[in-house]
C-alpha cells in the first residue's frame, strides 16, 4: 500500500513538471505578446515597448525564463501579474474558493444523480423511463454547454425572472441577514452548477446504466438471487458496489473537464471563479497569471486523480491486497 | 417409496433472440425427484441442463423467456404442502423458497461469489435472508461451524478473505457451505466440479454427498460426466438438445446404455480399457434449436448411427426396456 502511494506520488510529480513545461512553452509561443495588448488601446512608442519587454523579462531566451519560473515556483512565488502588478497567488486565492465550491457541488451532483439515474434506468431497462433517460443523456452529451447556458439564462433569468444570471452575490448582499445570504448564494449557484454538471452527469448516467446491466448477467447476482436475497439489496448492495469501482475512476477523470469547462461558463455567468480569471488572463496575455492558474489547475486535477486512486484501492479489494 | 418433492410436467422453455427467432431450449421435460433421492441430469454443453436448473429457482429473467408446462415443488417444511409453480409472481414467496427450500451450487465458484465482499459475509447473507431474528453472535457461530463442516482450515482467517485470495477448491467449499446453510430439501449442483482439479472433484462430490445423506436432502446433480457421478446418484436422466432421451437407474444405465446417444456418450469417455486407441467421436452437430422442423422427428436423427426410416418422420415415445425408459424406436414393442 505504502509502496503504491510512493510510486503514485513520483508519477504525479513527473506529470506535474511535464504539464508546467508544456503550458509554459505553449503560452509563450502562441501569437500575441503582453506588450502588444497596449496597441489596441493607446498609441505606444517603440521605446516604451522595449521598456515593457525588459520589465517583463521577455528579452531572455525561453528556456531560461522557464527555469527562472520553476525556481520561483519552488518557493511558491508565482510572480506578479503583468496587468496590475498584484501578486498572482493573491489573485488566485481570491477566486479559488468560488471555483472549489462550484466544482465540489458539481462533482457531488454528478456522482449522486448519475448513479441514481443510471441505476433506475438499468432497473427499468427497455421501459419508458429508461428511454427518457437515454434521450436526456444524448442531449446532454451533444448540446454545447455554453449554448444551454445562454438558453437557461434567457429562460430562467430574463423571461421567468426566477434566478439571477450573473455573479455569486446580489448587489445588496452585505445588507442581508445570514440565512438570506445563504439563500442568495444558493440562488446564484443553481444555474452554474447545473450547467457545469450536465456533461459529466450524462456521461456517468450512461456509464452506470451500462455497467449495472452488465452486472445483471453475472454469476454472483444469480448466486445472490438463489440465496433468496431481496432484489433491492442485490441492486444497491451487491451490484452497485461492483459498479462503484469504475465510477470512482470516471469521477476522477471528469475533474479536468470540469475545471477546463469552467473557463467558458464561468465567463458566461460572470462567476467570480478561477476560470473567468484565467479567461481574462489569456485575453490580456498575462503570462504569470496564466501560468499560475495553469499550475493550480494542474495541482487540483492531479490531486483529484490521486484521491480517486486511493478511493479506488479502498473500493476494490483486488487491488488493496496486491 | 419416499414422497415426491419435485416434478416437472411437460415443461418447455424458449428464449427469444433479437425479438424474431425463438430458441426452443427445453421441450417437454418430465423429471421427478423423490425425497432423499439423488438424481443426475446429464448432457453435453448446450443441451439445456443448466437452463433447467436455473428455471427451478426462477433465475432466468422472466421477460426474456416463454415457458409452458409446470414445475411443482412439494414441501413439508411449509405446512400447507405448497405447490410451487413456475409463473411465480410474488417475489417474497419466491425468495422464501430460494435458499431455504431449494438451493444451488454453481459451476464456477470464482464468479459465483461477489468479488468485493469477504466470503464470511456472503455465507452469513444466506442465513440472514431466512432467519431475520438471529443474533450476531449466533450468526457468527453458525457461519463458523458451517465453514468447519465443509472442511476448511483456519476458519477465522478464511472468514475475512476476499474471493480472489482463495483457491478454487476453497471457494467451492464456501459455496457448498452457503447452499446448505438452511438445510434445503432439494440441493441443485450445477456442474460443481467442472472448474476444479481432478483430485478435488472427488473430494467435493464426497462432501456434497455426505451432506445430502446426513440431512435427508434430495440432490439434483447436473453434469456432463456420467462416469464420475454414477456412484453417487440413484437415478439418471440423459438430456440431449433440450429433450430427455433416456432415464433409468444410475448403475444400470452406465453399464447397459440403451439409447444410441447414451451408448456413444459412454463410449466416448476415456478409461483404462481404451488406452492407446482413438476415442470415438459423435459425428455431426446438435440440431439448430431455432428450427421447428427438427422437432417433428427424432431429435438425434442427424447423428444417429442406428437410425431407421421411421425416425425421420415421427417422434418416438418413451419405451420401457428393462428398468430404463428410452425414447427410441429401436425399443418399440
Amino acid at each position: 500500500m505504502i509502496r503504491l502511494l510512493i510510486s503514485r506520488i513520483i508519477v504525479l510529480f513527473i506529470t506535474f513538471i511535464g504539464i508546467t513545461l508544456i503550458t509554459f512553452f505553449i503560452v509563450n509561443i502562441s501569437p500575441g505578446k503582453p506588450q502588444d495588448v497596449y496597441d489596441m488601446s493607446a498609441k505606444i512608442s517603440y521605446e516604451a515597448k522595449e521598456r515593457l519587454i525588459k520589465l517583463y523579462g521577455l528579452d531572455k531566451p525561453i528556456h531560461i525564463r522557464y527555469f527562472d519560473w520553476l525556481k520561483r515556483l519552488f518557493f511558491l512565488d508565482f510572480g506578479n501579474s503583468f496587468k496590475d502588478d498584484k501578486p498572482v497567488i493573491k489573485k488566485i486565492l481570491e477566486r479559488l474558493p468560488a471555483t472549489l465550491l462550484l466544482n465540489i457541488l458539481s462533482l457531488g451532483i454528478i456522482f449522486v444523480l448519475g448513479c441514481l439515474f443510471g441505476i433506475l434506468a438499468s432497473i427499468y431497462h427497455g421501459k419508458i423511463f429508461d428511454k427518457i433517460i437515454t434521450i436526456i443523456i444524448f442531449l446532454g452529451y451533444s448540446l454545447p454547454k455554453y449554448w444551454i447556458a445562454i438558453l437557461c439564462m434567457v429562460l430562467f433569468g430574463i423571461k421567468l425572472g426566477w434566478l439571477p444570471i450573473s455573479g455569486l452575490r446580489s448587489v445588496n448582499y452585505d445588507y442581508l441577514l445570514w440565512y438570506e445570504k445563504i439563500f442568495d448564494i444558493i440562488k446564484h449557484l443553481i444555474l452554474p452548477v447545473i450547467i457545469a454538471s450536465i456533461g459529466g452527469l450524462a456521461g456517468l448516467t450512461q456509464y452506470v446504466r451500462g455497467n449495472m446491466l452488465e452486472q445483471l448477467n453475472s454469476e454472483y447476482v444469480k448466486f445472490a438471487k438463489s440465496k433468496g436475497t431481496k432484489s433491492f439489496r442485490i441492486i444497491f448492495f451487491h451490484m452497485f458496489r461492483n459498479v462503484l469501482i469504475p465510477v470512482v475512476t470516471i469521477i476522477g477523470l471528469s475533474l479536468p473537464e470540469l475545471i477546463g469547462g469552467g473557463f467558458i461558463f464561468e465567463t458566461i455567468f460572470s462567476y467570480p471563479g478561477m476560470g473567468r480569471l484565467g479567461y481574462e488572463a489569456i485575453m490580456s496575455r498575462d503570462y504569470p497569471l496564466i501560468m499560475g492558474i495553469g499550475t493550480i489547475t494542474a495541482v487540483l486535477t492531479l490531486l483529484g486523480n490521486f484521491i480517486a486512486d486511493i478511493v479506488y484501492v479502498y473500493v476494490d479489494p483486488r487491488i488493496r491486497y496486491k | 417409496m419416499d414422497k415426491k418433492i419435485l416434478e416437472s410436467k411437460n415443461y418447455s422453455l424458449s428464449y427469444k433472440i433479437d425479438n424474431k427467432k425463438k430458441y426452443y431450449i427445453l421441450r417437454n421435460i418430465n423429471i421427478e425427484i423423490f425425497k432423499k433421492q439423488k438424481v443426475a441430469l446429464i448432457g453435453e454443453s448446450g443441451s439445456g441442463k443448466s437452463t433447467f436448473a436455473y428455471s427451478l429457482l426462477n433465475l432466468i429473467p422472466r421477460d426474456e423467456i416463454d415457458f409452458c408446462g409446470e414445475i411443482n415443488f412439494y414441501s413439508d417444511k411449509i405446512c400447507c404442502k405448497k405447490k410451487f409453480l413456475l409463473n411465480f409472481s410474488d417475489e417474497d414467496e419466491l425468495n422464501h423458497i430460494r435458499g431455504n427450500h431449494i438451493s444451488i451450487i454453481f459451476q464456477d465458484p470464482f464468479s459465483a461469489l461477489n468479488p468485493v465482499f469477504i466470503v464470511g459475509k456472503q455465507v452469513e447473507e444466506m442465513i440472514l435472508n431466512h432467519n431475520k431474528k438471529i443474533s450476531n453472535d449466533e450468526l457468527h457461530l453458525k457461519t463458523k461451524s458451517l465453514l468447519k463442516s465443509v472442511k476448511l482450515q483456519d476458519i477465522d482467517i478464511v472468514y475475512k478473505k476476499f474471493p480472489h485470495q482463495l483457491s478454487g477448491g476453497q471457494l467451492q467449499r464456501i459455496c457448498i457451505a452457503t447452499s446448505i446453510a438452511n438445510i434445503p430439501e432439494l440441493l441443485i449442483a450445477d456442474e460443481p466440479t467442472t472448474s476444479l482439479d481432478a483430485q478435488l472433484r472427488v473430494e467435493v462430490l464426497d462432501l456434497i454427498n455426505s451432506f445430502v445423506k446426513k440431512n435427508y436432502m434430495s440432490l439434483l446433480l447436473i453434469t456432463h460426466d456420467l462416469n464420475i457421478v454414477k456412484d453417487y446418484v440413484d437415478y439418471v436422466y440423459i438430456l440431449y438438445a433440450g429433450e430427455i432421451l433416456e432415464h433409468g437407474h444410475g448403475n444400470v444405465l452406465s453399464k447397459n446404455p440403451l439409447h444410441p446417444y447414451t451408448q456413444l456418450l459412454i463410449s466416448a469417455y476415456p478409461d483404462k480399457t481404451k488406452k492407446g486407441k482413438l476415442l470415438p467421436v459423435i459425428e455431426g452437430q446438435m440440431p439448430n434449436l431455432t428450427e421447428k422442423k427438427f422437432f417433428t422427428r427424432c431429435i438425434f436423427f442427424n447423428r444417429c448411427p442406428k437410425k431407421i426410416e421411421k425416425c425421420n418422420s415421427l417422434v418416438p415415445d418413451f419405451y420401457k426396456a428393462g428398468d430404463s425408459f428410452v425414447k427410441c424406436f429401436l425399443y418399440e414393442k
